[in-house]
């Protein structure tokens, strides 16, 4: 019996461009697919394809100016005309179709405890029981959300949906801005809810790598991919057929990132950032970091590698001045400087982690960009066209609004602010994470020649080695606030020295002999 | 059931369009309250007394009949209105004016200021609101500018309390710390990052207090206390009527009904501002 049908579902979007002008755009075309129960489908496809549209139709959760046009779907049995009875689908929210957003921080509450969030479920929940399967340590249930790593809150969402035992799983890029090893805790919960609920599972992501981990785990006859390309879907059966599909359509091995070779400039370097035994504590908690020391040359590109959750956030935050450190020296330029609060005025920008909530959600995306921007009209736009040239945003996005964006898409908005006004040095958490293998491949190479030029020095937070290795000449490895190992990025991964960096590279591999 | 679901919410969507040009129908009763004591025409003098045309049903002379000095109902319904709505808003505004600067005075002033302050709000807030009023009413004295005065006074903690959590929350938001970091900061983090996050609920709290205060206005004049005959005022005409109430019922309409629109209207205009910048409107439902 199938658990679920989609046919047939067209969707577009009304834009309203400045002067009254009124755009519809088509999202999806007829696209149809089915999913038996204890199934996985996983859902492939480039940044603003409109992936994330197809879960807010099946969970009734669309916005305003998305138009269905068509569209019939059934769900366990229930058979529901998209057009005339839409809102029929918001019944089956939570015990039937649980939804796994792609912002864990917007979907948890941000002032109670991971603990009261979990027994609102329901009276025989064990919180702590829920938290061990997920992989999450008990010493973690008191606190609130806003107090973990982007991962944890996304374990969290997970033992909720443990806990719920729904009958399909809807999971938007479940696996996004994860190291790889807590990837492969995530995909073996899902492996675990799977066989022992018999849950199905929507796999709505652009990481060809954990699709192809998931596909072992669950094994080949339950699992089949789709891929998503302007608005068509096309279903295959494992993820070798798809990576042929790819492999014709882009005529190279699109998700590698390595042979990424920038020459470096040599000229006369200076430290730019010094940092001196560093240290930051939460009132509640031990120490965040822990005597960080490291210094940064101009040009010369930094960056740090490690779990989610070992500080590396919590340190950019404090060198932008979003955060103040408890102990410790910061020299700027060679000058011993505070950054605490936001002194620096622009010439340290930060990239942050999620870059949805770190836009303003009452402005457009061009507003937001040239908002720092002062000068003549002319001086302006020429500025924004150079930017979303390079940062690759097309021009109607530019006046839509960030929740109306894709990840993607506010991703690049988020880097473009960051760019326009050439910082000192740029801080990046994360990067990229919500952007397309392909697309993140040519940014990288971009991003790095663009700073290169502008004389703008980059340090990244990272977790994922192709990215590291592509923006930077020098790297730390992090673990538990501490900096464990330092050296050039290819005779780390290459040499790791220290368990923890030899666990992660471990972990790195074992998605990478996949595709081996 | 179904059917009937879909038609109750064509209904609620209804109230809602019309609540959202609400605060248009707002301001048209407040200019017609201020402007319509010029048009002699309309009003006759409310403070007129014809000991021979006492308590006469409502008539083509006079629309709501008189009370018991012979002096037009209508006309004193409009003055009356008049004196109860813009007092409960200048108590409104004075009170949110005294607010804002003590709400900023607690975030921005140095701790030594900051928490004897803080102290003094939370114990005002723990004073029941008429009983200070009446007090302050004794001391400024009986007129509509002492308890104007005083119902603000009563005010300021409450709006100090509000205005200092909405802008604590609004400061705090994920995006405005980003902005901040990337160099905005001074007026212009204000105006488009602050100032839309806390317009409509200041919107919606000055309209719903502004009700209240009206409210507690008429409260004060019905006890007997405040504003003194012969000026007009609803709420010592709803008392004036009570003990009439068997002989000539009409006497309490002017008043009751202003009390009820005013007050409805002031709902709706509140409500109106919560859909104002409502960008995020999913459907929920």
């Amino acid at each position: 019996m199938k658990l679920l049908t989609v046919e047939d579902l067209s969707i577009s979007l009304t834009l309203s461009l400045p002067g009254g002008k009124i755009v519809n755009r088509q999202i999806t075309r007829s696209v149809s697919f089915t999913l038996e129960p204890g199934q996985v489908l996983g859902v492939l496809g480039e940044s603003g394809s409109g992936k994330t549209l197809i879960a807010l139709t099946l969970t009734g959760l669309l916005g305003r100016g998305v138009n269905i046009q068509r569209g019939v779907v059934c769900f366990n049995g229930n058979k529901i005309d998209l057009v005339r009875s839409y809102h029929k689908l918001s019944t089956f929210r939570g015990r039937g179709i649980f939804l796994l957003p792609q912002s864990p921080a917007g979907a948890l509450h941000p002032y109670r405890s991971v603990k009261s969030q979990l027994q609102e479920i329901g009276r025989n929940v064990d919180p702590k029981d829920l938290l061990r399967r997920v992989g999450v340590s008990e010493n973690h249930a008191f606190k609130v959300p806003s107090r973990l790593s982007g991962g944890m809150q996304r374990r969290i969402l997970l033992a909720m949906a443990i806990a719920i035992r729904p009958i399909l799983l809807i999971a938007d890029e479940p696996t996004e801005g994860l190291d790889p090893i807590t990837k492969w805790e995530i995909l073996r919960v899902f492996q675990d809810l799977m066989r022992s609920n018999n849950t199905a599972v929507l796999f709505i992501t652009h990481d060809v790598e954990s699709l192809a981990a998931l596909e072992q785990l669950v094994g080949p006859d339950r699992f089949r991919v789709a891929l998503f390309k302007q608005g068509i879907i096309d279903i295959r059966n494992s993820v070798r057929e798809l990576k042929e599909l790819m492999a014709r359509n882009h005529g190279k091995l699109w998700f590698s990132l390595t042979g990424t070779e920038v020459q470096i400039k040599e000229s006369k370097r200076y430290k730019l950032l010094e940092l001196d035994s560093l240290e930051k504590t939460y009132p509640e908690t031990s120490k965040v970091l822990n005597s960080i020391s490291f210094s940064l040359e101009e040009g010369q590109n930094g960056g740090f590698i490690g779990r989610s959750g070992v500080g590396k956030t919590t340190l950019l935050k404090c060198i932008a001045g979003v955060e103040p450190f408890t102990k410790g020296k910061l020299k700027w330029q060679g000058k011993k400087f505070n950054p605490f609060p936001y002194r620096f005025k622009g010439k340290v920008q930060l990239l942050w982690q999620d870059p949805y909530v770190s836009l303003n959600p009452y402005m457009t995306a061009k507003e937001i960009i040239i908002e720092l921007l002062v000068g003549s009209r002319k001086d302006v736009m020429h500025k924004l066209h150079r930017i979303t040239e390079i940062v690759g945003l097309e021009e109607d996005s530019l006046h839509k609004y960030p929740w109306e964006l894709s990840g993607g898409q506010c991703q690049r908005v988020a880097l473009a602010r960051a760019l326009i006004k050439t910082p000192k040095l740029l801080l990046l958490d994360e990067p990229f994470t919500g952007l397309y293998p392909l697309d993140k491949h040519k940014l990288a190479q971009i991003l790095r020649k663009f700073c290169l030029d502008e004389g703008i020095t980059l340090l990244v937070a990272s977790h994922n080695f192709t990215i590291i290795e592509a923006l930077t000449d020098w790297v730390w490895v992090m673990e538990k606030g501490k900096i464990v190992e330092q050296g050039k990025p290819k005779e780390v991964f290459l040499n790791p020295v220290h368990p923890a960096t030899a666990s992660l590279v471990k972990a790195a591999q074992g998605f990478w002999s996949l595709f081996a | 059931m179904e059917y009937k679901l879909r038609s109750l919410k064509a209904i609620l969507s209804n109230v809602q369009s019309a609540c959202k040009q609400s605060i248009g129908l707002l301001l048209i009763f407040l200019i017609f309250l201020v402007l319509l004591p010029s048009l002699t025409a309309i009003v006759s003098d409310p403070y007129k007394i014809d000991l021979k045309q006492r308590l006469l049903p409502p008539s083509g002379e006079f629309l709501l009949g008189t009370d018991s000095l012979g002096r037009c109902l209508f006309s004193r319904t409009i003055i009356g209105g008049r004196n109860t709505v813009i007092s409960g808003l200048s108590a409104t505004i004075l009170g949110a004016i005294i607010g804002t600067v003590i709400a900023l005075a607690s975030l921005k002033a140095p701790s030594l200021v900051k928490e004897p302050l803080m102290v003094i709000i939370d114990s005002c807030l723990a004073l029941p609101d008429l009983l200070l009023i009446l007090v302050l009413t004794l001391i400024l004295g009986n007129s509509i500018f002492g308890v104007v005065i005083s119902i603000a006074l009563s005010n300021w903690p409450w709006w100090a309390r509000f205005i200092r959590n909405l802008l604590i929350v609004a400061y705090a938001q994920d995006y405005v710390v980003a902005s901040r970091a990337t160099g905005i900061s001074g007026f212009r983090l204000f105006k488009s990052y602050i100032l839309p996050q806390i317009l409509p609920p200041l919107g919606s709290a000055f309209f719903v207090r502004s009700a209240r205060s009206i409210v507690l206005f008429g409260g004060i004049g019905f006890l007997g206390l405040g504003v003194q005959p012969p000026i007009p005022e609803w709420g010592s005409m709803i008392r004036d009527a009570m003990p009439l109430i068997p002989v000539a019922p009409w006497i309490m309409v002017g008043p009751s009904v202003g009390f009820t629109i005013t007050v409805m209207l002031f709902q709706w205009a509140a409500a109106s501002m919560r859909d104002l910048a409502n960008y995020r409107n999913y459907t929920f439902i």
